[in-house]
Order: structure tokens, then C-alpha cells, then sequence
């Protein structure tokens, strides 16, 4: 069971990851400003890592196994 | 005391061109959009009240551990989501310059369209600010008419629109005398040669 749910996150993950190399790729590519670029890559490629690996450590926080069988079989 | 774009640089800018305006839409449209992320903010802090209210089971270490997850993953793409905004915003422009007018438009993250109007070809400019809050707030549309096969150049929801208009039409005046002036300084250099 917990290899379905790890899938589905890998998913939201990769979904994630690839939203954030496209944000990064059009500040950097297509910014007409240099200075607003300077402010928000830094500000936005930092917040979205820690953001990130926040989410990693709280998704292994959660026992998905005894979860999963709390929900669905009232365990 | 005008700004200026020292700073500034786009793709395609040519030798010697100077950048005059740089239009963004009115920070009022902007901030139209940011409402929904503003509401699924309310509705994230509104989450921590409403499970501990109605959901006992939530306070056992499992659960919370799972809301938590929920909630990081939920910040972390509406953090995604103001970024996408601000893009579609920011990158939204248009660029007036000592020889054209560019228009960048930026929908989404996956649309952009690039066009240009070189000053010479302007026809006719004309704003249209229609409604209460842009009467209010002095934002609204410009449009001009050109002479080339695109018949209309739309600058959307920019402010102060009268002023834009005011600085095409002066730049554009200027660069129609400055054409004449040469055509004359030709004929006139033409004319003094056949004489001589």
C-alpha cells in the first residue's frame, strides 16, 4: 500500500519539480528587469527548496501503513 | 524626474536603441488574482480550526502528522501558484523604445507571443477607459491603428493611459519631422549640387 501512495507523491513531485525548473528558467531567460532578477531567483529558488524538502521530511513523518489501514479498515 | 531603464534589456534590443517606457498592466488586475490565492491562504488557516472543531480522531499523533504533510504540500503549490501569477504579470509588457513599440504576452507559463510596431507606422492612437474602478484608478486600454497588416496594437489595462498616449504621439511626431528634415536637407543638397 505504501508503494501506491510513494507513486502518487512521486507524481505530485515530479509535477512540482517541473513547475519550478520552468519559474526558475523564465526568470532567468526572460526577465527584462536585471534588478528585479537579482531579488526574486534567489527569493524564489530558496523558499521553493527548503518548501520542498520540508514537504519530503513531513511525508516520511507519516506511518502510511498504519494509516491506510485506520482508514480503510478502522484498525 | 523621468525614470530610466539603464538597467533594463531585452531580447532583440538593437545597437543604440533606447528604451523610453516600460508598461505593465495596473497593479489593480494583479491584485484581482492574488484574491484567490488570498482566499486559499484564509482557507489553510482556516483548516487548523475546523479539523481540531469537528474532527476529535485529528488530535492523535497519526493524524496530525498526516494534516501537516497536507498542509506543507497545499503552501507549496500555492506558493507555485503566486509565482505563476507574478509571471503572468511581470512578464506581461509592453516596451516603448527610440525606434518601436514591443508587445511581450505572457499567459500562463506556456504562452508567449512577441510582436513589434515600429513608431513610423502608427496611424492613430486612441485610449478607452471604460467603468468605475478604471475611471477611478485611471487605467483602461489603449489602441493604436497602424498602417501594416495588423490593424490594431492593444496595450490592456495599463495605467495612466492619456500619458501613454501622449508620449506615442510626441515620439512619433518627432521622428515624422525628423524624416522630413532629412528629405528636405536632401533636396536641398540635391539642389545646390545642380546649381554648382
Amino acid at each position: 500500500m505504501f508503494y501506491i501512495v510513494l507513486a502518487l507523491y512521486a507524481i505530485i513531485l515530479i509535477t512540482y519539480l517541473f513547475l519550478f525548473f520552468f519559474i526558475i528558467y523564465h526568470l532567468s531567460r526572460y526577465s527584462i528587469n536585471a534588478k528585479t532578477n537579482k531579488i526574486m531567483l534567489p527569493i524564489f529558488a530558496v523558499v521553493s527548496v527548503l518548501l520542498f524538502i520540508s514537504n519530503l521530511m513531513l511525508f516520511f513523518s507519516v506511518d502510511w501503513n498504519a494509516l491506510i489501514l485506520k482508514l480503510i479498515f478502522q484498525y | 524626474m523621468q525614470p530610466t531603464f539603464t538597467h533594463y534589456h531585452f531580447e532583440g534590443q538593437k545597437n543604440g536603441e533606447e528604451i523610453l517606457m516600460v508598461i505593465h498592466r495596473h497593479w489593480f488586475n494583479i491584485l484581482t488574482h492574488f484574491f484567490v490565492i488570498f482566499f486559499m491562504i484564509l482557507f489553510l488557516f482556516g483548516s487548523y480550526f475546523l479539523t481540531a472543531f469537528f474532527f476529535d480522531e485529528f488530535s492523535e499523533q497519526l493524524l496530525l502528522n498526516l494534516t501537516a504533510f497536507m498542509r506543507s504540500l497545499f503552501f507549496t503549490f500555492l506558493w507555485l501558484l503566486f509565482f505563476a501569477i507574478w509571471i503572468d504579470y511581470y512578464f506581461d509588457v509592453w516596451i516603448v523604445t527610440s525606434e518601436r513599440i514591443i508587445n511581450i504576452e505572457q499567459k500562463g507559463l506556456f504562452t508567449r507571443v512577441v510582436s513589434e510596431l515600429e513608431l513610423e507606422k502608427i496611424q492613430d492612437v486612441t485610449t478607452d477607459v471604460r467603468g468605475v474602478i478604471p475611471t477611478f484608478l485611471n487605467y483602461g486600454h489603449l489602441l493604436i491603428q497602424t498602417a501594416g497588416e495588423r490593424e490594431r496594437f492593444i496595450f490592456r489595462n495599463v495605467p495612466d493611459p492619456y500619458k501613454i498616449k501622449d508620449m506615442i504621439m510626441k515620439l512619433q511626431n518627432e521622428l515624422e519631422n525628423k524624416e522630413e528634415n532629412e528629405f528636405g536637407e536632401m533636396l536641398r543638397e540635391k539642389i545646390h549640387h545642380e546649381n554648382t
